[in-house]
């Protein structure tokens, strides 16, 4: 483990190479996991900490009947902003920032598969967290509920900027999930230690893994939903607007359709902590565990068929909505399997109680309740009683604070000592455990009754003698107990992290592999990257023929920040890749995303295109250098570590795969805008609206003959780079290619200018209108894109050079142009050849 | 320099035989079960809310779930091949690979027992709640 190279101990080579001396870099430029990690749970902690104080003042003027504390108006942007805050900035970002430390550490790996996608994406989480409490000092906050139901939060009903703050915020804050969750897929996918097959996977990475997956199906119809509201109230389209022909029912879809799963998005990271926690501290691995892996996959995706039951009270029909209630029903069947599996685990390991665990048990407690009231609230006849009432408060604050919050806690007092490298104070985690369960429990537990004594929520006040009164003061009472018991764990975690008892590397002896680097883990995690060949590395593995150590690369792979990536289902690995280097430009490109936002907030739309060009621009230097090894270097590596095949291109490049998530959810995005023509055309006598005529279809003939041959040229391009991977590269053929695909691009887009242009009705003439042009507009933004692709490799074909067979800019960009073509078609046959059919 | 070892001979990985079980059986044994539930939550679905009314309807709906019922039991079956298959050695003699067939065959037992629960579900309220306008 000390052998050198360059002529240097290892650690201190890998140092050199993984950490940048001086301390400005730390700050603004570091793409490392860890310090990642650490700054977003500190800043989600930070917005829990003001969401409970939120929470707090809400309780505290709802302690007694009658009181003068907030009036309604303020009453409602606090209960705006605490859901808001708690939903957006604590929970989502918490369990990402967890997972962002936890996950290459567990992998066996040294960082994400993006790390400078990771440094953006926590800037514009921080930027975007800002921007919206912003809102407080011009006086302008949100209010219009944490789910912004139309139309009230239309531009009729809600004026003034409070809800253009809610819904840019809410549009730049989803940049900052789905980069997140599309470096989580393709780390767990492609970044995992040798041998850690899908079998042999920790259940905390199942849960990352699904919840990314969710996010990366579920999000675009929140960002869809945001942007419509977005243009309803700044330019004036009918997207919600009934008068306009458009349909606000559409608005609940959309949301839910994100909303529903978005408490599963939390809580399936929150039951691989679960599962972590209970590992570790009952010391034996969770029974079953390929029915609580599954379990949790198959929660992930029931979630998707849950999403009306949040309409019951809207005038569905019953038997529509019976189809979802059966998934409600359903899902909790692979819940029930989880709790059964940690319950035995429990029940026959050897237990520490120690404070970790401890929160894992208050989740099972709680976790159980709230699925109780749940199932209730899933009843279609109980829903119809409850809907709107306290019971439903109480039931989801079991479901997130039970469910989540627990869970975070647990997870963060497991991990303190490998963060830190100092154990915390076991009395002071006890107590704070106390406080919080107890103190939970008393704040929530009333007010399921307060529900079914017919209390309603989002009230800022209620009458005396209703018998309320007594309920809602121990209620605030609870809220006191509670936030004596966070005061403790602060507490607790400050005083440790300076005086704590010193950690070791792997104080709770537990199974897996973050555990076998030191605490705090090195800028470069681990010297020797592990093999493993066991589910739990940390206790089968290291058998005496090991020589009780773990198994490992014995290469140092220390010629730039090299990683191992391998194959999906079995981890054998297939590539050695670089990852790059600490960067200014995600926190510049963060803050030209921030300035464009702003600007359109208070509409200086100049300022915003200027912000957008500038993200362009950092982009495309982002993206200029690829950090590919030189072609001498990829072949010492396949000499040395003997891989089968070292590849830079192609499918085995992680450029590709995060290229795939992308367009996933990309298609996704024109899916839920698809269905949403069809719920408003559903909806509507006529179509098109309002006496518009039929589009006519020699123009769009005419595109989609323009459409197919670029994708056509941009397939001979693709075929120049991967087909000759021994050949000198053919740069005159490829250059052709891509000449000939950015000419049929821009000529498509000149002449959908032109069909805009001339066109007799605007996006703000109907609903019909507003949908034709989102739906053209979004995909002729999307060529645009494309065609800038395009022009930027053309670019580098001059600048960049590069072996043939690594040439992986080409491939990537054909296929996103591929699926625009894709999407085209989608859209010819629905907005112009569809209305015909009518 | 030491010379490393090939990652393949301390590697468990790919092992001494083929296990013989195709990528698309086990992506069926996995997936099928969830992909006839959602087909059948999403066809459903439509059909209860924009063609009940037609007397029809109510036959589409049955026909549905025969079909997806179907499907989920087919998937259930191929799944429980693969178990068969994967684990017919004792444990000591197992490849990797068969370990993996057997796990993921397994969470396909699980997806399709969970897909027949929602999909019978539907059917009850069909046969209760009727489809008519
Ligand atoms: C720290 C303890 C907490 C207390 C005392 C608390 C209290 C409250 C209160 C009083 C309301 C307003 C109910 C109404 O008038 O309708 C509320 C709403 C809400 N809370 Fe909490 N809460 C807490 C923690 C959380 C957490 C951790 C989350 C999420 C992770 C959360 C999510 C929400 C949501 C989504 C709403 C609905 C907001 C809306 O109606 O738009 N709360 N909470
Ligand atoms: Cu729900």
């Amino acid at each position: 483990m000390t052998a050198s190279t360059h002529g240097q101990p290892v650690s201190e080579r890998l140092s050199s190479l993984w950490e940048r001396p001086r301390v400005i870099d730390h700050i603004f430029a570091t793409v490392d996991h860890k310090r990642l990690g650490v700054r977003y749970m500190v800043t989600a902690f930070v917005f829990f900490l003001v969401g409970g104080t939120l929470a707090g003042m809400m309780r505290t003027q709802l302690a007694v009947p009658e009181n003068q504390f907030l009036g309604p108006e303020s009453y409602n942007r606090i209960f705006t902003m605490h859901g808001t805050t708690m939903i957006f900035y604590f929970a989502t970002p918490m369990l990402t920032g967890i997972a962002t430390y936890i996950l290459p550490l567990m992998l066996g790996t040294r960082d994400l598969a993006f790390p400078r996608l990771n440094a953006f994406a926590y800037w514009v989480f921080l930027f975007s967290g800002l921007f919206i409490y912003t809102s407080f000092l011009v006086d302008e906050v949100p209010d219009g509920g944490w789910f912004a139901y139309v139309p009230l939060t239309g531009p009729n009903y809600s004026q003034g900027l409070g809800m253009d703050f809610w819904t840019l915020a809410i549009l730049f804050l989803g940049i900052s999930t789905t980069a997140a969750a599309i470096n989580f897929v393709v780390t767990i996918l492609r970044m995992r230690a040798p041998g850690m097959a899908v079998q042999r996977m920790p259940l905390f990475l199942w849960g990352v893994l699904d919840m990314a997956f969710t996010i990366l199906i579920a999000l675009p119809s929140l960002t869809l939903a945001t942007l419509l509201l977005a243009l309803d109230r700044t330019f004036g389209t009918h997207f919600y607007d009934p008068a306009g022909g458009g349909n606000p029912l559409l608005w609940q879809h959309l949301f839910w359709i994100w909303g529903h799963p978005e408490v599963y998005i939390l809580l399936l990271p929150s039951l691989g902590i679960i599962s972590t926690v209970v590992t570790a501290h009952a010391r034996r691995e969770v029974v079953m565990y390929p029915l609580v892996a599954v379990a949790s996959v198959a929660i992930g995706i029931l979630a998707f068929g849950l999403w009306v039951h949040h309409m019951f009270s809207t005038g569905l029909d019953l038997l529509p909505i019976s189809f979802f209630s059966a998934a409600s029903f359903t899902i909790a069947i692979p819940s029930g399997i989880s709790i059964f599996a940690w319950v035995t685990t429990i029940y026959g390991g050897r237990v520490r109680f120690s404070p970790a665990f401890m929160f894992a048990l208050g989740f099972i407690v709680t976790f159980v309740i709230g699925g109780v009231s749940g199932v209730m609230v899933a009843m279609v006849p109980f829903d119809w009683q409850v809907h709107d009432s306290y019971f439903v408060v109480a039931h989801f604050h079991y479901v997130l604070v039970g469910g989540v919050v627990f869970p975070v806690f647990a997870g963060l007092y497991h991990w303190f000592p490998k963060i830190t490298g100092r154990m915390t104070v076991p009395t002071l985690g006890h107590g704070a455990f106390w406080l919080i369960f107890l103190g939970f429990n008393i704040t929530f537990f009333p007010q399921h009754i307060l529900g079914l004594l017919g209390m309603p929520r989002r009230v800022y006040t209620y009458a005396e003698g209703l018998g309320w009164d007594t309920y809602n003061a121990i209620s605030t009472a609870g809220y006191v107990v509670l936030g004596l018991g966070i005061i403790v764990m602060v507490f607790d975690f400050l005083w440790s992290m300076q005086r704590g008892e010193e950690a070791g590397d792997d104080p709770w002896e537990a199974d897996s592999l973050e555990w076998a680097t030191p605490s705090p883990p090195e800028p470069y995690n681990f010297a020797h990257l592990p093999i493993v060949h066991s589910r739990t590395p940390m206790w089968l593995d290291r058998t005496p023929e090991r020589g009780g150590q773990l198994d490992r690369i014995e290469d140092p792979m220390d010629d730039g920040r090299e990683v191992v990536t391998t194959s999906v289902l079995d981890a054998a690995p297939d590539a050695v890749l670089r990852v790059p280097e600490p960067s200014y430009v995600p926190l510049f490109a963060a803050l030209a995303l921030t300035v464009a936002v702003v600007a359109m907030l208070v509409e200086v739309y100049p300022v915003s295109v200027a912000g957008i060009v500038g993200l362009g621009a950092l982009l495309a230097v982002w993206l200029w250098r690829s950090p590919a090894p030189a072609p001498e270097r990829v072949n010492q590596i396949r000499d040395r570590v003997h891989l089968p095949d070292v590849r830079i291109a192609g499918p085995h490049s992680l450029g590709r795969w995060g290229m795939i998530f992308f367009i996933v959810t990309e298609a996704v995005l024109f899916g839920s805008l698809i269905s949403s023509y069809f719920l408003v055309r559903g909806s509507a006598d006529e179509w098109p609206l309002g006496g518009i005529a039929e589009p006519e279809l020699i123009l769009p003939a005419i595109l989609t003959a323009l459409i197919v041959l670029s994708s056509a040229s941009m397939f001979w391009a693709q075929r120049q780079v991967e087909g000759s991977a021994d050949r000198n590269p053919p740069l005159g053929m490829l250059r052709l290619a891509l000449v000939v695909s950015l000419a049929l691009g821009i000529a498509f887009l000149s002449l959908q200018a032109y069909e805009f242009h001339r066109s007799e009705f605007g996006p703000s003439t109907n609903a019909y209108g507003s949908l034709f042009f989102m739906i053209t507009g979004t995909h002729a933004a999307h060529m645009g894109v494309g065609v800038l692709l395009i022009g930027w490799t053309l670019l580098r074909t001059w600048f960049v050079s590069h072996e043939p067979g690594q040439r992986s800019d080409v491939p990537n960009v054909a296929l996103y142009w591929h699926f625009v073509g894709v999407v085209w078609l989608v859209i010819l046959s629905v907005v112009y050849l569809g209305v015909r059919g009518l | 320099m030491s010379q490393a070892r090939n990652p393949y001979e301390i590697h468990d990985y790919p092992s001494r035989r083929p296990t013989g079980v195709g990528p698309w059986t086990l992506a069926f044994a996995l997936f099928g079960g969830t992909i006839a539930w959602t087909v059948h939550l999403i066809a459903g679905y439509s059909v209860a809310n924009y063609m009940c009314g037609d007397a029809v309807a109510v036959w589409i709906l049955h026909g549905l779930t025969v079909v997806a019922l179907t499907v989920v039991a087919l998937a259930f079956l191929t799944a429980l091949r693969v178990v068969r298959h994967a684990t017919r050695l004792p444990k000591g003699e197992r490849t990797p690979e068969e370990d993996r067939d057997q796990f993921l065959a397994s969470g396909g037992l699980l997806l399709a027992g969970l897909g027949f629960m929602a999909i019978t579900f539907g059917e009850v309220a069909v046969v209760v709640a009727g489809c008519t306008p």
